[in-house]
């Protein structure tokens, strides 16, 4: 039984090597840092052996990929880089490497993939069997600040969606608690939660990092607040329609502490423009028109025009993000986005609006 | 007139005639029965579906390559999250393992709060084990590699948990040969419900492969298989129509020639038309709501604590007869099969009584 227990354990232990492009055994690459968190990149914490073919290393810091190295430089082309050869797996002088970006490979943290090779028929080889370009280190190191904020907007969007919600949720289920203060680089907490946390998988322990770091120890505030509380009596002061039978539209303005409630952003918006003097622009809530989440309105962004109707017929659509918004205007038909400001001072918006 | 001795009377005439009442109790107790167990064992199924379907996002995606399922990869998953209105994407891992000894597939689930030593199996499957001495241990036979697991608890199989295997995301990976960064399907999570169908169009243009099922589709083909107004139904429908109506017949024939009698000598007595049409109406309410009911509580028996033999296996074919029905109680549906047996049954006797009761009494007895 022991024994079939260990060789389970074993087996277990190979059935973890992810098979992403990248990633190769433990015992195949070089690690070069030393400490607890070697293993972990030193500017985000992800697995070094797992995205092992975009490693990058600068000053015996071991970065995950072009773009931690970017973010640890902080923009300036850093001299003395080794990066790995994707094919010997070997570290190599980046400045006499040939890079091929844009390939059908997958990238690191980037939708702009990049890899390096020692010699150029090797890069070209790559490139007929998976497409890309092939540059020098400080022409893929510009390519890197130029995608910088792009890369960054999708893997926010990825752990605000995603990291945050499934870290936390691990974190109470599955780990031991820790005083995230104590540490300084979030690989030194990673390792940490590699004793504590009962999971095997890499990427769990990532998300858990993360949702440390970022909520707990950097006070991060989440896109969620939570809904608008409505009960059953609560009525449209504008329009007299009940708002619990329209939970989707719901807004809420908070005025000497008493709630009054609007079945739709518009109704709101009359409201608040008859009453300006009364209200704290500050207490005004809406409901996101895609998570269904209160959000105050003076950060929100409203579609106005589309072919999306609220109980009141045409609306101003809210939304948390401007990205969402723009989007929800290009597939509904939306003719333009306007913020809060703009429509309470812009008469002309709501005269719009009635005439739709 | 309605009173006590009104009803005492009513009661005993019914008595009196018990061999004719019998048998239209019976008869009709049967069709009643018959329909609705075919209506619980459909509602039950369909419900049992559902309810799982809920519990997963408002989309699913698969991959496909060549119009064969193919495993769906983190890719995926990151990319579709960044589309807006999507709040969440989960990839689920299940499979099929074959157990070759039997020649069957046993269907791998996901059960997160398992161990790597552990697992739970539906009755069904667990019988199949038994017969193969695997009585407190399974051992899957993957390439190079053998996986021992305990069994730690053997659950009811209902339609969804019919012939699976529960272990952990871990363990699942290695029986179904899955690298880590590989999802069987992913589920995504749409708050706003007027967006599903948007987005359900948005993933084919980034994935030409994916293969989109939006809930309501799934909703439509489950309502589809168990729709009950065609195929197999309507046959079954038609048949006890049939029969039901031949009843009917047998009962407006024993109006008009029996009972054509007793009607003119109560109309002679000095009963009102009005007390006739109240006496066959009691009489005849005794007969029609006690066989209904009566039908109603054997057929719930039949299904939901005897598991519906026979009925089951045209339903479901003979491999999945371990199934347990999950028992529910369509209000709806009762009032429906009311509405269409007691209502007829009894305007098919109160009709004629009326039709008799004005009828010139001298007329009659002569």
């Amino acid at each position: 039984m022991i024994f079939r227990a260990i060789f389970l354990s074993i087996v277990l232990m190979c059935g973890l090597n992810a098979k992403m492009f990248q990633s190769v055994d433990v015992s195949k690459g070089v690690f070069v840092q030393h400490g607890k968190d070697k293993m972990y990149c030193s500017n985000c914490a992800m697995s070094l052996s797992t995205y092992y073919k975009t490693n990058h290393i600068h000053k015996n810091h071991q970065y995950c990929s072009l773009h931690c190295l970017y973010d640890a430089t902080k923009g300036n082309i850093p001299d003395d880089v080794k990066v790995v050869d994707t094919n010997s797996l070997k570290f190599i002088d980046a400045k006499k490497a040939y890079y091929v970006v844009g390939s059908d490979k997958m990238g690191t943290m980037t939708y702009n993939s990049k890899y390096a090779f020692k010699s150029f028929d090797d890069a070209k080889k790559f490139v007929k069997k998976n497409g890309g370009k092939i540059s020098n280190f400080v022409e893929a190191y510009e390519i890197t600040e130029e995608d910088f904020l792009q890369d960054l907007k999708l893997l926010q969007a990825k752990k605000e969606k995603k990291t945050y919600k499934l870290g936390k949720k691990l974190y109470t289920k599955k780990c031991e608690k820790v005083n995230v203060n104590s540490f300084e680089t979030i690989s030194l907490l990673k390792a940490k939660l590699k004793n504590v946390c009962k999971t095997r998988r890499d990427r769990e322990l990532q998300y858990v990092a993360e949702y440390l770091w970022d909520v707990v120890k950097k006070n991060k505030v989440l896109e969620a607040f939570g809904k608008i509380e409505y009960t059953k009596h609560d009525k449209c002061p504008i329009c007299g329609m009940f708002v619990y039978k329209y939970p989707k539209w719901v807004a809420m303005v908070e005025v000497n502490g008493k709630k009054i409630y609007f079945d739709g952003a518009k109704d709101m918006f009359k409201y608040v423009i008859k009453h300006k003097s009364k209200i704290d622009n500050k207490k005004v809530f809406v409901t996101d028109y895609f998570s269904g989440k209160k959000i105050d309105a003076l950060f929100a962004h409203f579609v106005y025009g589309s072919n999306v109707y609220g109980p009141m017929g045409n609306e101003f659509i809210p939304f948390y993000s401007e990205k969402d918004a723009n989007s929800f205007r290009k597939d509904h038909y939306g003719m333009a986005v306007y913020g809060f400001l703009q429509i309470i001072e812009d008469k002309e918006i709501m005269q719009d609006i009635k005439e739709l | 007139m309605l009173n006590r001795n009104f009803l005492n009377f009513s009661v005993k005439l019914l008595l009196k005639e018990k061999g004719d009442y019998l048998f239209s109790f019976i008869i009709f107790s049967f069709i009643i029965f018959i329909v609705t167990s075919v209506l619980f064992i459909s509602e039950s199924i369909k419900r049992d579906l559902l309810v799982s379907l809920a519990n997963e996002g408002q989309i699913i995606v698969k991959n496909s390559k060549g119009g064969r399922y193919y495993p769906i990869d983190e890719n995926y998953i990151d990319s579709i999250l960044q589309v807006s209105g999507v709040d969440d994407v989960i990839g689920k891992v299940d499979g099929y393992y074959n157990f070759a000894q039997d020649r069957r597939f046993f269907k791998i689930a996901v059960d997160d709060d398992l161990n790597d030593t552990s697992m739970v199996v539906s009755s069904d499957v667990y019988d199949i084990l038994k017969e193969f001495k695997y009585k407190k241990e399974f051992n899957f036979f993957v390439p190079n590699n053998e996986i021992t697991l305990q069994i730690k608890e053997v659950i009811d199989s209902n339609i969804l948990s019919n012939n699976t295997i529960f272990v952990n995301e871990d363990i699942a990976r290695e029986i179904l040969q899955m690298d880590e960064e590989d999802y069987s399907y992913v589920v995504i999570l749409v708050p706003n419900e007027d967006e599903i169908e948007n987005i359900a169009l948005k993933i084919p243009k980034i994935f030409p492969d994916a293969l989109v099922l939006p809930n309501y589709e799934i909703e439509s083909d489950y309502d589809n298989l168990f729709y009950y107004k065609g195929g197999v139904f309507m046959i079954l429908y038609i048949v006890v129509l049939i029969s039901f109506f031949i009843l009917l017949k047998n009962q407006i024939s024993a109006v008009y020639g029996t009972k054509r009698k007793e009607i003119a000598i109560l109309r002679s007595i000095g009963f009102s038309i009005k007390d006739i049409v109240l006496l066959k109406f009691i009489q005849n309410n005794i007969v029609a709501v006690g066989s209904y009911f009566f039908a109603i509580f054997f057929s719930y028996i039949y299904v939901f604590v005897l598991g519906a033999p026979f009925l089951k296996d045209i339903f479901l074919g003979e491999i999945e007869s371990e199934i347990v029905f999950s028992p529910i109680l369509d209000i709806k549906m009762l009032f429906l099969v009311f509405i269409f047996t007691v209502i007829p049954y009894l305007a098919s006797i109160l009709i004629p009584s009326w039709k008799l009761a004005v009828e010139d009494v001298s007329e009659v007895m002569k």
